[in-house]
């Protein structure tokens, strides 16, 4: 455990320097206040009854652009974690001492987690008090939203790094871009399957691909980050599910680096 | 003891890409390095010399044939802890302090406490950057970064070290105080695995060497078996026209610059006589040296030898291809 902590510790004491993260950061800063000024203006202008329209936008405005940035900040920050230590051959030296592989892309996965919850709770203290301050009863229910976007963050995360062990940083940051984009509406596939109208070759293709999406995709749909505002059912089943996915990404990533040719 | 190096038949094949042809980067290597020793590692670019350090730390994996460090096969994580390891032009996270990096290696080597504060200290001290311990790497010139190599490879006081190209980047100072400190780890009992270019620095420090060519051994062995003997050099100071003449009408080969006399001999026994010849002349004795082939020139003529081989295989290739063909 010590050496796992050791390698997170240098990954978030690295990470934090670079200058696309807290470029990123300060773009989603930045839209999250103009959402925030948008709403002042509206709620200012707005007529009775319109208030909770206004309130809405607020809140889906601010939680979509946290996972929107959020996702591309777990991209940047995974993404060349491992490959960069690679190329620059500062991992020649981690691996000569008593450090086994997986407790090095352990550590890299951890420290990347950390990474994106600091991210995610700089963008949501500035968001959340900007709602806050317009109603205050949302206290708790937008700390379960927190926390269901730090969730569905995970899988996007453990995919970046499984990918990254084997593929250019760019195309593992595509690649899981697309499969946790495909995820988050994997009952696409289905419907297409079992639409009458749509052409029988393209009906047929997703017949075959839907059950391929389910096992490959992190099914993030089914954690909604909205949901304990909007309505309020249980999400632990679907948070579970996300975790085992993301622990197996991290696991067949162990093993993958762990013969890797350096 | 068992020896700190050891490799049985250690083959490496590469394939480029799915369907490249394989290629051999380390042909079934037999490799022992003793427990103590200075061991040079030499070979042309390409030859196999990373392959083989990678192989035996574990950073690639051999296609066959087997390993052995400090009597443990490889790979045997805890061992690692009793190695040090200095790769070529190293390159550390650059927003780190060279304190901050030694404790994260520190952290790795299972070191802590007062014994982790102190070895970090006298790595420092030892590759004299104590002054720097708190400035980024990143304002580090290369010969500073190097240092800071030298002082992780040193962090967990090593029984063996591999030192791939440790020169590379010093000035000359720094490279004095290279071979001094390698010379120093040797007389505390460590064994030194060295992959240089620098072919002198090798033969003025190393117990005994291997030449790689192509993934194979061409050479291995002590320096004094490996290079022939010419004779001995006898040089002294202040010596008179007259002991000169009388050296070249004894047959002898002499050369004088600026009153510095020069004799080649050489028999062993014709020594005892031309050191007495200097002294009754009243010249000083300055030096009674053996004349060897130069590493340098072993190297070379292994170079030669090989590639003369190598065209001979391929035209005698060429003429069976050609004779099928005429058949």
């Amino acid at each position: 455990m010590r050496n796992i902590l050791a390698i997170t510790r240098a990954t978030v004491k690295e990470a934090v320097r670079r200058k696309s993260m807290a470029f990123t950061l300060v773009c989603s800063l930045l839209f999250i206040l103009g959402i925030g000024a948008l709403t002042q203006q509206g709620l200012h202008k707005v007529q009775s009854g319109g208030a909770n329209l206004v309130e809405t936008f607020q809140i889906e405005g601010t939680l979509r652009t946290i996972s929107f940035f959020g996702g591309l900040l777990t991209l940047l920050i995974t993404m060349n974690l491992i490959p960069l230590e690679i190329e620059r051959r500062t991992v020649y030296t981690l691996l000569t001492k008593p450090l086994e592989r997986y407790q090095f892309v352990i550590g890299k996965f951890l420290g990347s987690l950390i990474l994106i919850g600091l991210n995610l709770i700089v963008m949501a203290t500035v968001g959340f008090l900007l709602i806050l301050k317009n109603n205050p009863t949302y206290a708790s229910a937008l700390l379960r939203s927190f926390g269901i976007l730090y969730i569905r963050l995970m899988p996007l995360c453990g995919l970046v790094t499984l990918l990254s062990v084997f593929m250019a940083p760019v195309g593992a940051a595509i690649l899981s871009w697309g499969l946790y984009a495909m995820g988050q509406a994997p009952g696409g596939f289905q419907q297409v399957a079992d639409a009458e109208a749509v052409h029988p070759y393209l009906r047929f293709t997703a017949k075959i691909l839907y059950p391929v999406v389910k096992v490959i995709t992190p099914r993030v749909n089914k954690l909604n980050f909205e949901a304990p505002i909007l309505e309020s059912p249980d999400q632990l089943n679907a948070a579970l599910m996300v975790a085992l996915y993301t622990a197996v990404c991290v696991a067949l990533a162990c093993i993958v680096f762990g013969r890797k040719e350096l | 003891m068992p020896p700190a190096i050891e490799t049985r038949a250690l083959t490496k094949r590469f394939r480029s890409g799915w369907f490249g042809k394989p290629v051999t980067a380390l042909d079934s290597l037999d490799l022992v390095v003793e427990p103590g020793e200075i061991f040079g590692f030499l070979g042309a670019n390409g030859a196999g010399k990373t392959t083989t350090i990678k192989l035996l730390l574990r950073l690639s994996f051999p296609t066959s044939g087997e390993a052995f460090l400090l009597g443990h096969r490889v790979p045997h994580t805890s061992t690692r802890a009793r190695i040090g390891y200095l790769p070529e032009n190293p390159y550390f996270y650059d927003y780190a302090t060279p304190d901050e990096l030694l404790s994260l290696y520190a952290d790795l080597l299972g070191l802590s406490g007062a014994l982790r504060d102190r070895r970090i200290g006298e790595a420092l001290e030892r590759v004299r950057m104590t002054k720097w311990r708190k400035t980024p790497i990143r304002n580090f010139s290369k010969g500073m970064t190097q240092r800071i190599g030298v002082a992780q490879a040193l962090l967990n006081d090593p029984e063996l070290l591999f030192l791939d190209e440790p020169t590379s980047g010093l000035d000359p100072v720094g490279r004095s105080e290279m071979r001094d400190l390698i010379l120093d780890l040797r007389a505390a009992g460590k064994t030194v695995f060295l992959n240089s270019h620098l072919l002198s620095e090798l033969e003025n420090i190393c117990d005994r060497v291997a030449i790689l060519r192509q993934g194979r051994m061409a050479r291995q062995g002590h320096l004094n078996e490996l290079l022939a003997l010419y004779g001995f050099e006898i040089v002294a100071e202040n010596a008179p026209p007259a002991l000169g003449d009388e050296f070249a009408r004894a047959g002898l080969e002499t050369e004088t610059i600026a009153g510095r006399l020069t004799v080649d001999v050489t028999a062993q026994s014709d020594i005892r006589g031309v050191v007495e010849r200097i002294f009754h002349h009243g010249a000083a004795l300055v030096r009674v040296a053996p004349r060897r082939e130069r590493l340098e020139d072993l190297f070379l003529q292994i170079e030669q030898e090989g590639q003369t081989s190598d065209a001979e295989r391929e035209k005698s290739g060429a003429e069976h291809i050609n004779r099928g063909g005429a058949a």
